[in-house]
């Protein structure tokens, strides 16, 4: 099959991050970690049950390996599934590390994570509905109207009559206490 | 809920992302540096080993040349040799106060100037 000249243009795009990823540029890191991070962390704390922690460092573990041996490469879904790869390895081997230590204080066997669980997506959304539920309605509506319904900081601050800079704060402390009910969600269901 | 992925990532982010980025740029230029000297240090290596594969081997040290043939003034001969040469041969027997101290071989030609 003749590759569209989309495709092509994306190729040689990913193609071009990708090499700027193996040189070190900070600029495609930083896209990197805007286009990549948030997709590598939520599959990682969906796999680590909420284990915010551990998901962070295996996510930190993940970008260095990656800037190891990252090469040039055109296939967005090639890249995304090496990402992952890399992203559960980095995560086992946090994983080890930790269970050594918590072996020695607990005296007991830890189960690695079930890092090809296909449920992992299914609950990482459902314990986003949760935590929903179980924030302040206001809080609720305002990160529903701001993530899900694409409202803007402007048109938020107008409907609510505050200022920009105080709806930002509002939207600041309720990502915060989702954050918190997710990982108490996900935690619980361990 | 449509697409939950935004918002959970918005809930999740903690500011440490970025960080994470700028620690890997870090990594990946220092590994490149670490490769180019490696890359730059193996071809120095090889360099230097086919340069010493190819250079001449330590000259021998030469023999020492053959020391010059060392004639001697004189020569021993026996007792039947010498009588051989005295044969027809008229000689000049020169003495001093200890005996005999030479002999001097004359020409044959000469015999009649004695």
């Amino acid at each position: 099959m003749i590759p569209s000249a989309d495709t092509r243009d994306a190729g040689a795009d990913l193609s071009a991050l990708t090499a700027a990823l193996a040189r070190g540029d900070d600029a495609a890191w930083a896209r990197f970690d805007r286009e990549f991070g948030p997709a590598m962390l939520r599959q990682l704390l969906a796999v680590t049950r909420g284990d915010f922690d551990l998901a962070k460092e295996a996510q930190q573990r993940a970008y260095l390996r990656i800037a190891r041996h990252v090469r040039p490469c055109e296939s967005l879904p090639m890249f995304r599934v090496w990402i992952r790869t890399v992203a559960r390895t980095a995560l086992l081997d946090c994983w080890r590390r930790r269970r050594s230590f918590l072996d020695l204080l607990q005296r007991r066997r830890q189960q690695p994570p079930e890092l090809d669980d296909p449920a992992a997506d299914d609950r990482l959304t459902a314990a986003l509905d949760a935590a929903l539920v179980a924030l302040a309605p206001a809080d609720r509506l305002l990160l529903e109207e701001k993530y899900l319904a694409g409202a803007t900081v402007a048109a938020l601050a107008v409907r609510l009559e505050l200022s920009a800079k105080a709806v930002e704060s509002r939207l600041s402390r309720a990502r915060g206490a989702l954050r918190n009910e997710l990982l108490a969600v996900l935690a619980r269901h361990e | 809920m449509s697409d939950p992925r935004r918002l959970l990532s918005a809930a999740l982010e903690d500011g440490s992302g970025p960080e994470f980025a700028r620690r890997a740029a870090a990594h990946a230029r220092q590994i490149r540096r670490v490769r180019r000297i490696g890359l730059a240090g193996a071809t120095a290596t090889a360099l230097g080993a086919v340069l010493l594969i190819d250079r001449p081997g330590p000259v021998a040290p030469a023999s020492p040349p053959p020391a010059p043939a060392v004639h001697a003034s004189y020569e021993k001969m026996s007792d039947a040799e010498l009588m051989e040469r005295l044969r027809d041969q008229p000689v000049l027997v020169l003495k001093d106060g200890r005996g005999v101290s030479g002999v001097v071989f004359l020409e044959a030609g000469s015999r009649a100037g004695l």
